[in-house]
């Protein structure tokens, strides 16, 4: 510098320099302002970077640059880059991991812009390779940048104030950034708030046609468990019929109303009807026409077992004529092969056709009461089986009761055969032998003839002769008969037979034999017998007491009558007289 | 010793059993009928031969024409015609033994076989009721034709068959 130049050149150029600096200060401000001002404006964090890169470019005559915005928790990024070829920003784009990691590390990002240094030992050949500047900051809790700056046009280093104002463009970008991604978060909150209050309102309307259902399903469900509950103690075919009438009657609000059941198995026909004024009596034929044109206007011409089908166009199809009322819903209903029925309900109270869920409680209703049906003609035939059974079982008890009694009789002609058998081969070994035992038979046959004869017989005879009970007559002994006779004191009897007199006698002995003592008597002893005098009688052998028998009918005529002790014998032991 | 067979042939042929059968029960038959109709004079019958008691003599006198005429009645019959043989083979042998002893005795009685008014008890009594006796034996030895009681039997055989 010449020495020439005064202090106020010096003055004045230091002023320039001042002035110089102040203005690039200023300069730089005023760029720092519009940056901030069209930042501010930016909504996508891509232009935000591009026009913070554009900024800086044109701020410090720089040709290239980069920044990468990355999610420090995801470590996902994006690149805005100015002036780097294609394969430098393919590559930057590939490498944004890397990138993130070396350069924005979690646990060193500050809250403030900061440069990395020395940028030349540090790059591990990551970024393009004249890059100048590097700086890196925390945008808000979950995103870093990464701000890389290339070499000035005109080769000049950064300066202290290049690199404040660096630092402060940077500060702003990131403050446009932490905006706009703030601002990206409450429209993103905002937007779920309004989706979620959306799907509120779409949950809050399904909860309302849920609670409709639910209480159409509960109606329903009440209705069926009523029915259910009232039709339980129900066996009876007709008492079903009106229960299930009354049912349909009082849940769709008709007031009138019929129904048919015809059993094709028993050709019966059962119905039930209510508000018919003149009650119908059906039978088979007409039912079953009936129901042949209730087939005809209904969607299904066929019908399962336990199901139910809607005629289309119940007054066309049942006249009011033929029911006796205007019938404004009608359906069929098949239990089975043989029983099938239709029911039919006058117009309701709303007169409104019946709604689809209406048509399905209907339908509901009926299957129920078809399986109480099925149930209740299950019962029946069970009754009837029973009855049946029980009088299978009565007629088998008597059966049983025969056939024992039969098999009694017939055991008993069994023994009576067997014994008869026994009897006849006993009778066959025993015949033309000699047997002791006939011999008895024959004394004891003998025996009962004789008694039973004798007895009825008049010239019957004592079985014991009567002298045997009878007192005897007085006793005289042999000597004093002797005495007696010699002095002429007694008459001697001698009361044998005659043969037996004849033979041997005591003599002076009259014969008046017993058997003929009424003759003899009177003849022989009679009139000759002197009242005085004592009849000695005697005579009697081992078989025959003549002198008793004598002797008793002697005392009956005469006092003086005697027995002599010993008879004969002893007559003639004492040496006295016999004759012959 | 050794009987000729024609001999044998001849006793032993069912038409002689038959008519033995027949001729002595009824004997038995015809002594029976008297006897029972008159007791009394049976008593004294048996009471003359002095050889029961006189206590039975009644019993004997009522019981005895019934046996002649149920044990007679069943040897025409020929029902158990042993056993009725064996009964009157063996009343005869008592009445055979009772004359056989009166007449041993002396004792001066009539037979009282059929009535109380008979001839005295003789030898051709005992000779005439051992005769019989022959003959109740063949039956009772030999089979005789016409039995009730075999043609009851062969009835019976058929039934049980």
């Amino acid at each position: 510098m010449a020495p020439a130049e005064s202090p106020l050149q010096e003055a004045i150029e230091r002023a320039s320099r001042t002035q110089a600096d102040l203005d690039r200060r200023v300069f730089h401000l005023k760029t720092l302002h519009d940056a901030a001002c069209e930042l501010s404006g930016l909504t996508q964090p891509r232009k935000i970077m591009e026009t913070f890169l554009l900024t800086a470019m044109g701020l410090f005559g720089v040709t290239r640059g980069l920044a990468v915005l990355m999610n420090v928790q995801t470590r996902q990024g994006h690149l805005a880059q100015r002036g780097l070829s294609g394969p430098e920003a393919e590559a930057c784009e590939r490498n944004l991991a890397l990138i993130a990691e070396h350069y924005l590390p979690e646990d060193s990002l500050p809250s403030h812009a900061e440069f990395i240094l020395p940028r030349q030992t540090a790059d591990p050949g990551l970024l393009p390779a004249d890059i100048a500047v590097i700086l890196k900051q925390r945008v808000d809790g979950n995103y870093a940048l990464l701000s890389a700056i290339g070499t000035r046009l005109s080769g000049e280093p950064f300066g202290e104030a290049d690199m404040t104002a660096l630092l402060n463009l940077a500060g702003t970008m990131a403050n446009a950034l932490a905006q706009n991604l703030f601002h990206r978060q409450i429209q993103h909150l905002s937007a779920g708030l309004i989706r979620q209050g959306n799907e509120l309102q779409d949950a809050q309307c399904q909860v309302g046609r849920a609670r409709e259902t639910l209480d159409r399903q509960i109606f329903h469900l009440q209705t069926l468990y009523e029915f259910t509950a009232e039709l339980s103690p129900l066996v009876a075919t007709d008492k079903l019929l009106d229960a299930f009438l009354l049912t349909l009657m009082g849940t769709f609000g008709a007031s009138r109303g019929c129904v048919l059941l015809c059993d094709r198995q028993s050709r019966a026909v059962r119905s039930a009807s209510r508000g018919i004024p003149g009650g119908r009596e059906w039978t088979l034929d007409a039912a079953e026409k009936l129901i042949y044109r209730g087939f005809q206007a209904t969607e299904e011409r066929r019908l399962a077992p336990m199901s139910t089908g809607f005629i289309l166009d119940p007054p066309a199809a049942f006249p009011e004529s033929e029911l006796g009322f205007g019938v404004h819903t009608a359906a069929l209903f098949t239990v089975d092969d043989t029983l099938l029925g239709m029911l039919a309900l006058g117009p309701p109270l709303s007169q409104s056709a019946l709604s689809a869920e209406a048509r399905e409680l209907l339908q509901g209703l009926t299957v129920t009461w078809m399986v109480f049906l099925k149930n209740a003609r299950a019962f029946e035939t069970i009754q009837a089986l029973n009855e049946d059974l029980r009088r299978t079982n009565a007629d088998l008890r008597r059966t049983i009761a025969d056939l024992t009694e039969a098999r009694h009789q017939i055991w008993i002609l069994e023994v009576a055969k067997n014994r008869l058998k026994q009897l006849i081969q006993h009778e066959v070994e025993q015949a033309g032998r000699f047997r002791p035992v006939d011999v008895i038979l024959m004394v004891i046959l003998s025996t009962v003839l004789a008694l039973a004869f004798n007895y009825s017989s008049p010239n019957g005879i004592p079985v014991v002769p009567e002298a045997v009970f009878q007192a005897q007559a007085p006793r005289v002994d042999v000597l004093t008969a002797h005495q007696l006779l010699s002095r002429r004191e007694a008459v001697l009897v001698d009361a044998r037979p005659s043969e037996l007199f004849q033979q041997k006698h005591i003599a002076e002995a009259v014969n008046i034999p017993a058997a003929l003592f009424d003759v003899i008597y009177p003849m022989k002893l009679g009139p000759a017998l002197k009242p005085e005098q004592v009849v000695l009688i005697y005579g009697r052998t081992l078989s025959k007491r003549y002198d008793d028998e004598v002797a008793q009918r002697l005392l009956q005529r005469h006092d003086q009558v005697r027995v002599l002790e010993g008879g004969l014998a002893a007559w003639v032991e004492k040496g006295f007289a016999v004759s012959p | 010793m050794k009987w000729p067979g024609w001999l044998k042939a001849s006793i032993t042929h069912p038409l002689l059993g038959l008519l033995l059968r027949v001729y002595v029960g009824g004997v038995f038959i015809h002594a029976s009928m008297y006897k029972i109709n008159y007791p009394g004079e049976f008593a004294e019958t048996i009471a003359s031969y002095q050889l029961v008691p006189f206590w039975a003599v009644n019993l004997m006198a009522l019981v005895m024409p019934w046996a002649e005429l149920v044990s007679g009645i069943l040897m025409v019959l020929g029902v158990r015609t042993k056993s009725a043989a064996a009964a009157i083979g063996g009343m005869l042998v008592m009445f055979s033994l009772a004359i056989l002893v009166t007449l041993l005795r002396g004792i001066p009685i009539g037979c009282g076989c059929f009535t109380s008014a008979e001839e005295p008890l003789g030898w051709g009594t005992l000779g005439r009721d051992l005769m019989w006796f022959i003959m109740t034996l063949q039956v009772y030895l030999f089979p005789s034709a016409l039995q009730l009681e075999g043609r009851l039997l062969k009835s019976l055989r058929e039934v049980e068959a």
